[in-house]
């Protein structure tokens, strides 16, 4: 499926890959504007490629390490309860699934963050329905693991999360004792151990 | 919260993370199944009681009068020794400075050793780790974490009395008597950091100052100054005598029934970051101990014989890399 | 100065070793002006960092050559402290440090002093305008070079100039410049494209024969150096010379260091010292040692263009042949 584009083996920034009319820049590429026309020129080293829909990117082989990325909007994160209070919960980011561009070709597992976010779940955004009428020690408790949705970069100390949807949720927790709980429905878990059920806002799990 | 009725077999637990996150998400979970697998390895492959292979280069450095550099895994260390001279008229308006105990090491064939490199604080060592090694690690002054160490560095190499006196005093060649000193600045600086710095950041400081070669000095009665002879040929090893090596370890407990206590060798940064009981042991040629630190848990002496055992059969990989690369121990 | 958090030596404090004769590693060198020295670049040697370099100029001949040696690690990008406001660029910061043991001379203490400063700020305003930090909002990304060992002297007072221009500060600015490109491209931090540092010096010869002597005698009459200087410009010849190395020797009239994005042919730093323009356009003057110095990056830059590409064919093996084909296909779509 070539697209008679001959482009480097290895792409390095800086280098000129292909011009901008037939073609559109994809992740790892950047445009600069010339008088007579429009380059697509590489931003990482990597490998350039050509895709079906004619946007060429440049991805990085990641062979084991954590990779470089920033939660973007849209994108689905893993992040871990750290501060609850009636109004929001305040949530360290960890993990980032995908969902944004991806340069890094590290696969569709999860992608572990190297140093930690902070963002925030605030009440109307923890579930779809009956925002009005949410009780954030019913939804989380401290300590949760949690997979919420980037719904925007905040300001300057928090993204901002949601879990409103019903794959989003809380995915590991432990009850009071320090069980591991396992989900029985959307809202709630229970011990395996003890029998006791507690309520939070859970993950469907896939 | 409500009980429920007799809670059924809990089903298999959908959720399935991929290592990587698995690692982050619950730490010490992770180590303890790799542990708990048979046969028994650590998240880097290792078995618990494999170290790092060392490696080790000497002479590297352009301005130092001895260097080396000494990697074990993702661990790196650069060390340079520089001497300067201290002179014993110098800042106190031309009278000599008599140490308390009255003694100046001379004479009694030499000993009263160590006291002047102590007294007069001969070595001074300093352990660097603000050069962006590890990701909590920026420019600046030195974190407690640092501190610690360079002090542990500090008191090993003191207590080990590798350095003796006699070859760092200066003297005056007609009364033989001794009007200066040298001083040895030890610098240590970490350049990569993946766990267990002390190891390196030791060998590193035996290894430079096993290669160091000091110009030839005396002291000239006419001038009252110091002065060196600058042929590289006439500059001389420091007498250092003996090897000495740590072993550090974290060990982890697992649990009555699920593998109990399990002392990991050579831990990485995962490792010290889960565990929070170590030992470290220094062993000495002929199978000798010189010192040992154990903290941060409860446990038998056994596990302290052990990591003994282990840090004499590392003592041998050691001396086998210095023979290789330095020649033989003096 | 005794800094309580480390271990200090003793208070009355030491000196330096005197020698009977200052020895002279002085070598003349027969190198071409328009040669460069032979760099050594490796990636990827500090693991827990996001990216780095290690850079040794020149490749060592002989064991007892001095040599210049940095190392560079890059961490980002990763979340700003949270009372810094708010941005949507990325912040890079950039901090050069000597190891006491890097200088000749006078150990050099850890305390920070202006030189360490001055040398961070160049460096991030060369570095500043080749990151796309618009892709990387609220993020800092934090640039680190440690400097291990120089050639010769910094130009700090005591050493040795013979009565030139040093350039020992100018070469480590454009290795570290380098060095610290090549770190944020292991990286894969999005750029427009590298900076890489290039030197080059106007120096005075004679008949092809260095004339160190001649400025020290000139200046024990009493004259300013300047005027010395402008004395030997007249009688002798001027060449521009491509990295000039402290320790070869010349007089070196004026210099220029550059950090060049050579795909986008743009400056992003230019440093000169000296006197430029005795006899003739000093604009002239200015552009020929700035363009020699540019020549003198452009070839450092296809030496990090290599250390980068060695890395990436390395990961590519790691994870298995098939990459590997594609590689040396025409990079379509086919694979996947």
């Amino acid at each position: 499926m070539s697209q008679n584009l001959p482009l480097p083996p290895i792409a390095l920034p800086g280098q000129p890959l292909a011009q901008s009319p037939p073609y559109a820049a994809g992740p790892g590429t950047y445009t600069t504007q010339n008088p007579t026309r429009t380059v697509i020129t590489a931003s990482v080293a990597g490998i350039p490629r050509v895709h079906a829909d004619k946007s060429v990117s440049v991805t990085r082989p990641s062979p084991s390490h954590p990779l470089l990325l920033l939660p973007e909007v849209a994108s689905t994160v893993l992040a871990r309860v750290t501060r609850l209070n009636p109004r929001q919960a305040t949530v360290e980011i960890f993990a980032i699934q995908g969902g944004g561009d991806g340069i890094h070709g590290g696969g569709d597992g999860g992608c572990v963050c190297e140093h930690t976010f902070q963002g925030v779940i605030r009440a109307q955004d923890v579930r779809a329905t009956e925002k009005d009428r949410i009780k954030m020690l019913e939804s989380f408790r401290v300590g949760d693991v949690v997979r919420a949705v980037v719904i925007s970069l905040g300001d300057q100390s928090n993204y901002y999360l949601s879990t409103a949807s019903n794959s989003l949720g809380v995915v590991v927790a432990h009850s009071d004792a320090g069980d591991p709980l396992h989900p029985i429905n959307w809202r709630q878990m229970a011990c395996a151990r003890t029998g006791i059920v507690e309520e939070r806002k859970v993950a469907k799990p896939i | 919260m409500t009980t429920a009725p007799p809670p059924s077999p809990p089903p298999p637990n959908p959720l399935s993370f991929p290592p990587a996150t698995f690692q982050k998400l619950a730490p010490k979970i992770f180590l303890e199944r790799h542990l708990q697998s048979t046969p028994a390895t650590r998240p880097s492959g290792r078995n618990p009681d494999t170290f790092r292979t060392p490696s080790l280069h000497t002479n590297s450095l352009s301005h130092a009068h001895g260097s080396a550099v000494v990697r074990t895994g993702d661990t790196a260390v650069v060390c340079g020794v520089r001497g300067e001279v201290l002179s014993l008229a110098a800042g106190t308006g031309g009278r000599i400075v008599v140490l308390r105990t009255g003694e100046d090491g001379r004479g009694k064939n030499g000993e009263g050793e160590g006291d002047e490199v102590r007294e007069r604080g001969l070595v001074v060592t300093n352990l660097e780790m603000g050069t962006g090694c590890s990701r909590d690690y920026h420019p600046g002054p030195p974190t407690d974490f640092a501190q610690a160490v360079t002090a542990r560095l500090h008191r090993l190499l003191l207590s080990n009395k590798l350095i003796s006196s006699q070859s760092l005093r200066i003297l005056d060649p007609n009364t033989e008597e001794v009007k200066a000193y040298w001083v040895l600045y030890i610098d240590a600086v970490v350049i990569s950091l993946d766990g267990n710095v002390l190891d390196a950041a030791w060998a590193s400081i035996l290894a430079a100052l096993r290669s160091t070669r000091l110009p030839q000095a005396y002291w000239d009665q006419d001038t009252e100054v110091v002065v060196c002879y600058p042929e590289v040929s006439r500059y001389k090893s420091l007498d250092v005598k003996g090897l000495a090596f740590t072993a550090s370890f974290a060990v982890i407990d697992l649990g009555a029934g699920k593998g109990g206590k399990v002392i990991l060798s050579d831990p990485d940064e995962f490792e010290e970051g889960v565990c929070g009981e170590r030992v470290m042991v220094c062993a000495l040629e002929g199978e000798k101990v010189g010192w040992i630190e154990k903290g941060g848990g409860v446990g038998q002496v056994a596990e302290v014989v052990e990591c003994v055992h282990r840090a004499t059969e590392r003592f041998k990989i050691w001396e086998q890399l210095f023979a290789e690369v330095l020649g033989s121990s003096g | 100065m005794t800094d309580r958090r480390r271990i200090n030596g003793p208070l009355e404090g030491t000196i330096p070793p005197v020698f009977l004769t200052s020895s002279t590693h002085k070598s003349i060198i027969k190198r071409s002006p328009t040669t460069l020295r032979k760099i050594f670049l490796k990636t990827g040697l500090t693991p827990p960092a996001t990216g780095s370099a290690f850079l040794e100029l020149p490749t060592p001949s002989t064991h007892s050559t001095p040599t210049l040696k940095l190392t560079s690690s890059v961490y980002g990008p990763r979340p700003l402290p949270s009372s810094t406001t708010f941005s949507s660029n990325a912040r890079l910061t950039a901090e050069l440090k000597f190891s006491p043991f890097s200088t000749p001379g006078r150990r050099r203490g850890y305390i920070r002093d202006g030189v360490e400063r001055d040398l961070s700020a160049q460096l991030s305003i060369a570095l500043g305008k080749s990151v796309a930090v618009g892709k990387y909002p609220k993020s800092a990304i934090d640039v680190f070079v440690s400097v291990l060992d120089c050639e010769g002297g910094l130009g700090d007072a005591g050493d040795e100039a013979g009565g030139g221009v040093d350039v020992g500060l100018m070469s480590v600015l454009a290795t570290a410049i380098s060095c610290a490109s090549a770190a944020i491209a292991d990286a894969g931090i999005e750029c427009f494209d590298l900076v890489a540092g290039g030197v080059a010096g106007l120096v005075l010869e004679q008949g092809g024969v260095v004339e160190e002597d001649r400025v020290e005698k000139s200046l024990e009459v009493g004259q300013d150096s300047d005027d010395a200087r402008r004395g030997m410009r007249k009688n002798g010849k001027v060449t521009l010379v491509l990295d000039p190395s402290p320790i070869d020797g010349y007089i070196i009239l004026a210099a220029a260091a550059v950090g060049y994005m050579a795909a986008r042919d743009e400056l992003t730093l230019v440093w000169t010292k000296g006197s430029m323009g005795w006899d003739g356009d000093s604009t002239d003057e200015v552009e020929r040692i700035v363009d020699g110095a540019i020549t003198a990056s452009t070839g450092v830059r296809l030496v990090i263009n290599e250390a980068v590409k060695e890395r990436l064919l390395l990961g590519l093996k790691e994870m298995g042949l098939i990459r590997g084909k594609a590689v040396s296909g025409d990079g379509d779509a086919a694979m996947s």
